[in-house]
């Protein structure tokens, strides 16, 4: 098997896998063949599993149907068949196999490898049993339905190895018993036939379940290159923010303890109103602190899905008027909503993305201030206008993410955290809607957000 | 006489004093931080301060500076990694000091640009590295 290091390490690593059951399912239509109760139909797990299967795999499965139609050709040769045709078992076969994958597909597969060895065993012995008891042909039918739909449930990388052993052993003890002279008295020979085609057949089973771990064993590359990129992106976002997140907590921190250390060592050196300056300015960089904290706790929360959301009815105009109470900026806004417009959602979420849009208007904005609630496609729509500058076009696609400010650019007083819209997009989404910008006409900033209806 | 007072009564003194170029994002109280700190050095003067790499490069090429101390997060596009080799083109005689609240002490070192790494919570450390560099003695 021409299989690239990589490859060649998993298939050898899985060869030897005595966890099983829990591996990737086989030679089918992905992780549909390892899972339990995923309903799908026939013809779909067929098409899928035409489309997913490599060359490589087609040339294991028609290696195994020919060693299979060999071993049915010996035993016709021994006259063993009965007078079933050769074509007609050669279809059966087919059917079996393609039976058998979608048996897989559908009802999943797992089991530890004791169990696949019991289960192989058990398979094995109840077929001599039938075969001793009905005859060949259809012992042949039925017994290649029971191993190849039966079998298709053990993961096909983890029942590679017991197949093999049982195979081997199977024809081994046919022709030590032959060898031995015990045919026919101790052993009778439908037994040894019986034991040697499943044999051969298990072999044929064998191959198969190469080609098809082949393939899964790509697949599982495939999906864990694809986990490690994630994995990567994930790590290199929380290096960036953890990095980010250090430097704004430093930048308030530095400017307490240096102004601090400032009017400690130098208090009789510095004029009284440099004294106050200072105190005040430690004053606003621990309440910039505290405030960061507070918002890096939140979107911890957002980030790690741990947002409680206790939704409620509640009335857009009631809500706007609460959170501009909190603001104590009532009569800096005009508000447009109409009466009786209801919203779903969580109350302390809504005021803090209302809070944090005025806050911005007011701030970064320019008088007046308008908010309005309206009802777009059966959601609540709340939207906050100022008439200032509005957001630097490169700005926009930014606006949402973490520490984005625009302010830096505009100069002046620039003492958000750099938080507050990632985390109002953050809430607006935990409760089902959404958070967005688009310019003011004829000028200045437009923020959104959504919320479900009542 | 006030900090702030000195420091303006001080810009534009010719001569005999250390001159300094200040390069730092536009935090406001952090810059009054870095002016109060070397304030407290008389032998020392702010001669310019800027908050992009572009004005920084304009006023090294003017000024003269003894030493820069460059943050690293400037507005504009380039940061003050980027922007240290062309510093030290239009002021080559300038030391350049990296201040920044980033973990950048192995970048600094890797760049020839730069002379030195202080990270921003050293607060403390700014006076007398900024002493060390300018060749000027302890007080003590």
């Amino acid at each position: 098997v021409d299989l690239p290091d990589q490859d060649r390490r998993g298939h050898q690593e899985s060869g030897e896998d005595s966890s099983g059951g829990t591996g990737p399912g086989r030679g089918g239509p992905g992780r549909g063949y390892g899972s339990r109760g995923r309903a799908r139909s026939p013809i779909a797990v067929l098409r899928h599993h035409v489309e997913n299967s490599s060359r490589q795999q087609l040339a294991f499965q028609v290696v195994a149907g020919v060693l299979t139609a060999v071993a049915f050709a010996v035993l016709r040769g021994y006259d063993l068949l009965g007078k079933a045709p050769l074509w007609a078992l050669l279809l059966l076969l087919v059917v079996a196999s393609l039976a058998g994958q979608v048996a897989t597909a559908r009802w999943g597969a797992g089991c530890t490898r004791v169990q696949m060895h019991f289960r192989i065993a058990v398979h094995i012995a109840t077929t001599t049993a039938v075969i001793y008891a009905i005859g060949w042909g259809p012992t042949l039918t039925v017994g290649y339905l029971v191993v190849v739909a039966g079998d298709l449930e053990i993961s096909g990388s983890a029942a590679y190895l017991p197949c093999l052993i049982w195979s081997l052993a199977g024809i081994a003890a046919g022709q030590v018993a032959i060898a031995l002279g015990l045919v026919s008295t101790l052993v009778p020979e439908p037994l040894v036939h019986g034991v040697g085609t499943l044999g051969a057949l298990g072999l044929a089973f064998v191959i198969y379940l190469l080609g098809t771990k082949t393939k899964d064993v790509e697949r599982a590359n495939a999906s864990m290159q694809a986990a490690a990129a994630d994995l990567a992106a994930a790590n290199e976002a929380m290096r960036e923010f953890v990095a980010v997140a250090s430097h704004e907590l430093r930048t308030p921190t530095t400017v307490i303890k240096g102004f601090a250390s400032t009017l400690q060592d130098r208090w009789d050196a510095t004029a009284e109103e440099d004294r106050r300056e200072f105190a005040a300015t430690i004053l606003r960089s621990a309440d910039l602190l505290g405030r960061l904290v507070d918002d890096l706790l939140t979107v911890s929360r957002i980030e790690g899905g741990a947002v409680d959301t206790h939704a409620q009815d509640i009335e857009a105009l009631h809500a706007i008027d609460e959170a501009l109470d909190q603001l104590g900026r009532r009569r800096d806004v005009c508000v447009s909503a109409p009466p009786g417009l209801m919203l779903h959602a969580d109350p302390t979420h809504v005021r803090r993305i209302l809070r944090n849009y005025l806050d911005n208007a007011f701030r970064y904005g320019a008088p007046p201030v308008e908010v309005e609630a309206v009802e777009l496609d059966g959601q609540v729509v709340v939207r906050v206008r100022d008439h200032g500058e509005g957001l630097p076009e490169e700005f926009v696609a930014r606006a949402f993410q973490k520490f984005s400010q625009a302010k830096r650019a505009m100069g002046g007083d620039r003492k958000g955290t750099g938080l507050g819209l990632s985390i109002v997009k953050g809430l607006a989404e935990a409760g089902g809607g959404q958070a967005w910008y688009e310019p003011n006409q004829p000028k200045g900033s437009c923020f959104s957000a959504s919320f479900p209806r009542t | 006489m006030s900090y702030l007072a000195i420091m303006e009564s001080a810009q534009g003194q010719a001569g005999t004093r250390a001159r300094v170029l200040v390069v730092v994002e536009d935090d406001f109280d952090m810059r009054l931080l870095v002016k109060v700190t070397l304030a407290a050095d008389p032998r020392i003067e702010v001669a310019g301060e800027a908050a992009t790499a572009g004005e920084a490069i304009e006023m090294a090429r003017g000024l003269h500076p003894g030493l820069i101390i460059l943050d690293h997060a400037l507005e504009g596009e380039m940061t003050g990694l980027e922007a240290a080799p062309l510093l030290r083109q239009s002021a080559p005689n300038a030391k350049i000091l990296l201040f920044t609240a980033y973990d950048l002490a192995a970048e600094a070192r890797s760049e020839p640009a730069i002379d030195g790494f202080l990270r921003k919570d050293e607060i403390h450390l700014l006076l007398p590295t900024v002493q060390r560099f300018l060749g000027l003695p302890s007080e003590g």
